[in-house]
């Protein structure tokens, strides 16, 4: 009978080949750790004995996993999985957090997600003051170093789950994101799995190389859990090593002879920018790829070729392209384009900007749009898209993403009341995210809400002018946070702007770099531009709130476009 | 033959990378460029590709780029002079 939970699905592949190559653990010099599935699932059976199985499907807990890149980070959370509980893997904080914003930190984190276990590496824990965690008990917080394996391997998994139960949430990054955590199935886990494998056609001869965090849905689904249970062996590399030498990535691909790799837009742009000449040895071959898949941002084309033209000698092909459109609330994909069919769609400006709709240009040489196809909406999934008003709009006009399918998130954990708001009254989920259809291909062009996508990364505008309006001689009511295009860098970069308060005399360029530094330390992200404007400058919308899209705009007209030489306090 | 190369020019490529070109903007040579918030982790990689471009007879090497060498212009400015001598 086919496994109808994820614990019954690792019960089939430890069953099935024991000794077969999970995943293979690279440390920072390239050196790569092979790990059996049974090692993996042995260590996980150790975290699941310590946690203990729910007395009843009523009872079952949250298990925070919060570890950096090793072998304790997937068996934590497998444990999770197999006492059946409900694990969720949490970003850890950044080691250039000072101790107490460290400590607040993980006390947020445990407000929103609430677990009953929290598993972190003995210096992180050494890092912590667990009286000021909010009352979570300090025996609940586990130092994964210190989890013995206390069986023999013969620890059977809890069979007490139904398929449409929650197996796992995935949160998104930001401390407003914790708040929303997806609550997937085991069912639909499964069912994303199957149709994404079959739609790219991923299968046993494949390898995955990933350097992606596991705290996302792009590392977690699509470089661990999809592997992991689907029998196909991955490459897991640190992203702090990745940072810090991006060639390890592409050394890794030929070492390993990889086939598939996920990538953000911008990681593309980086490593056509940072791997430099002599870093990677000449005869380093990456022709193995079957694809690399832009995902989790806006893709653009030049961030593509960039990449193309610095690797195409290393055997970087273009019919190896391909872009995903995916978000965790679909557990991972909701389109997929197949290699050899990278499309693009040039449109005319104009049109686009002021009638939001899509007038293809033939004519390269102009000044038209150019969007890159996230290409087909898989099997199993819907998608639409709407009007202001809810109403659907025709294929070339650019509304809002709505979706819904049959392995769609079962709602917020513990938040009916924000699963009803994304909802429409007959049951499209509406994804915040603005693009069209083309010619059976989806394109993403923006965003209908606030949120800013920084490498990946997810943060949102109210944590960021909290931060900064708590910053002293900064009028805590009159910040605003917003995402602009970078360019170079194939991402967003995040703009503060921050009006003082009244009474501040000092310089206006040292409070900018007060709120940098805050903003870095308590969200790990380096903003892309802060000033401090003159008292009113901020515009307001009608409802007296600060609107960010026309500050937006007017950070633009008036101070993006100010020659730096010339600028100013203004 | 190896160029020094200023506190103000190391300056000025910090500004041109991470700061629009704002040379106003208040970094002192020991300014923590990461606490700060000025760059993270990902544009001290890329400023040792800039380094390598500005400096002449600089390598950086892989295992160079930390926050201990690249982390400030101070120490910068003495990375350079321990590479090149200049």
């Amino acid at each position: 009978m086919a496994a109808t939970t994820l614990a019954e699905k690792l019960e089939e592949r430890l069953r099935a080949e024991p000794e077969a190559v999970a995943c293979h653990l690279v440390a920072g010099d390239g050196s790569a750790t092979p790990v059996t599935v049974r090692a993996l699932i042995e260590r996980a059976m150790s975290f699941a004995a310590m946690y203990g199985p729910p007395s009843d499907r009523t009872t079952r807990k949250t298990v925070g996993v919060c570890l950096y890149h090793g072998l304790d980070l997937h068996a934590a959370f497998l444990g999770g999985l197999w006492a059946g509980h409900i694990p969720t893997m949490l970003a850890p904080p950044s080691p250039r957090m000072e101790p107490s914003k460290y400590t607040r930190s993980f006390a947020q984190m445990l407000e929103h997600v609430q677990p009953a276990w929290l598993v972190v590496d003995a210096a992180t824990h050494a890092k912590l003051d667990p009286s000021a965690l909010g009352g979570f008990p300090e025996s609940h917080l586990v130092v994964a170093e210190l989890v013995r394996d206390a069986h023999d391997g013969a620890l059977q998994p809890w069979h007490g789950a139904r398929p449409d139960d929650v197996a796992l949430v995935q949160h998104s990054s930001g401390t407003t994101g914790l708040q929303k955590g997806m609550a997937l199935s085991h069912a639909a886990v499964l069912e994303h799995n199957r149709r994404y494998a079959a739609h790219l056609g991923i299968g046993r001869d494949d390898v995955i190389v990933s350097w992606l965090p596991l705290y996302h849905d792009m590392g977690f689904v699509a470089c661990f859990l999809l592997p992991l249970l689907e029998g196909i062996p991955f490459v897991e590399i640190s992203p702090f090593d990745w940072v810090a030498r991006p060639a390890l990535l592409l050394e890794q691909i030929q070492a390993r002879r990889g086939t598939l790799c996920w990538l953000p837009n911008f990681a593309f742009a980086y490593m056509a920018q940072s791997v430099r000449e002599g870093q990677l040895a000449d005869d380093v071959d990456l022709s193995s790829i079957r694809a690399w898949i832009n995902c989790s941002e806006p893709v653009t084309h030049a961030s593509m070729t960039a990449f193309m033209d610095r690797f195409r000698r290393h055997g970087a092909r273009p019919e190896q392209l391909t872009a995903s459109y995916a978000m965790a609330e679909n557990v991972y994909a909701v389109t997929q384009s197949l290699p050899g069919r990278y499309r693009t769609v040039r449109a005319e400006r104009g049109t686009f900007l002021h009638q939001r709709r899509i007038e293809v240009r033939d004519d390269p040489s102009g000044d038209a749009l150019l969007f890159v196809s996230n290409g087909p909406v898989m099997h199993g999934t819907e998608l639409v898209v709407l009007d202001d008003t809810g109403g659907r709009l025709p294929d070339g006009t650019v509304g809002e993403l709505a979706l819904r399918g049959v392995h769609r998130f079962s709602g917020y954990f513990g938040r009916d009341d924000l699963t009803q708001q994304a909802m429409t009254p007959d049951g499209w989920y509406k994804t915040g995210d603005l693009g069209f259809v083309w010619d059976g291909h989806v394109y993403v062009t923006g965003r209908k809400k606030d949120l800013i996508i920084v490498q990946g990364r997810n943060f949102y505008p109210t944590d960021i002018e909290r931060i900064a309006g708590e910053v002293g001689g900064v009028n805590p009511g009159r910040v605003v946070a917003f995402g602009i295009a970078d360019e170079r860098a194939g991402t967003e970069g995040i703009v503060v702007l921050a009006e003082p308060l009244d009474s501040y005399e000092g310089d206006p360029r040292k409070l900018a770099l007060e709120i940098r530094k805050s903003v870095a330390q308590q969200l790990d992200c380096t903003p892309a531009d802060v000033r401090i404007v003159q008292t009113r400058w901020l515009v307001k919308s009608t409802s007296g709130k600060l609107a960010r899209n026309d500050n937006r705009i007017k950070y633009l007209a008036e101070l993006k476009s100010t020659p730096a030489h010339a600028r100013e306090h203004v | 033959m190896p160029t020094a190369v200023t506190s103000e020019e190391l300056k000025a490529i910090v500004c041109e990378q991470f700061l629009d070109g704002d040379m106003n903007f208040p970094i002192e040579p020991e300014t923590n460029l990461l606490e700060e918030g000025i760059c993270d982790s990902l544009g001290l990689v890329r400023l040792a590709a800039e380094l390598e471009r500005h400096v002449p007879g600089l390598k950086v090497h892989d295992q160079d780029v930390t926050r201990d060498n690249l982390g400030s212009i101070a120490l910068m400015a003495e990375f350079i002079r321990r590479k090149t001598g200049a």
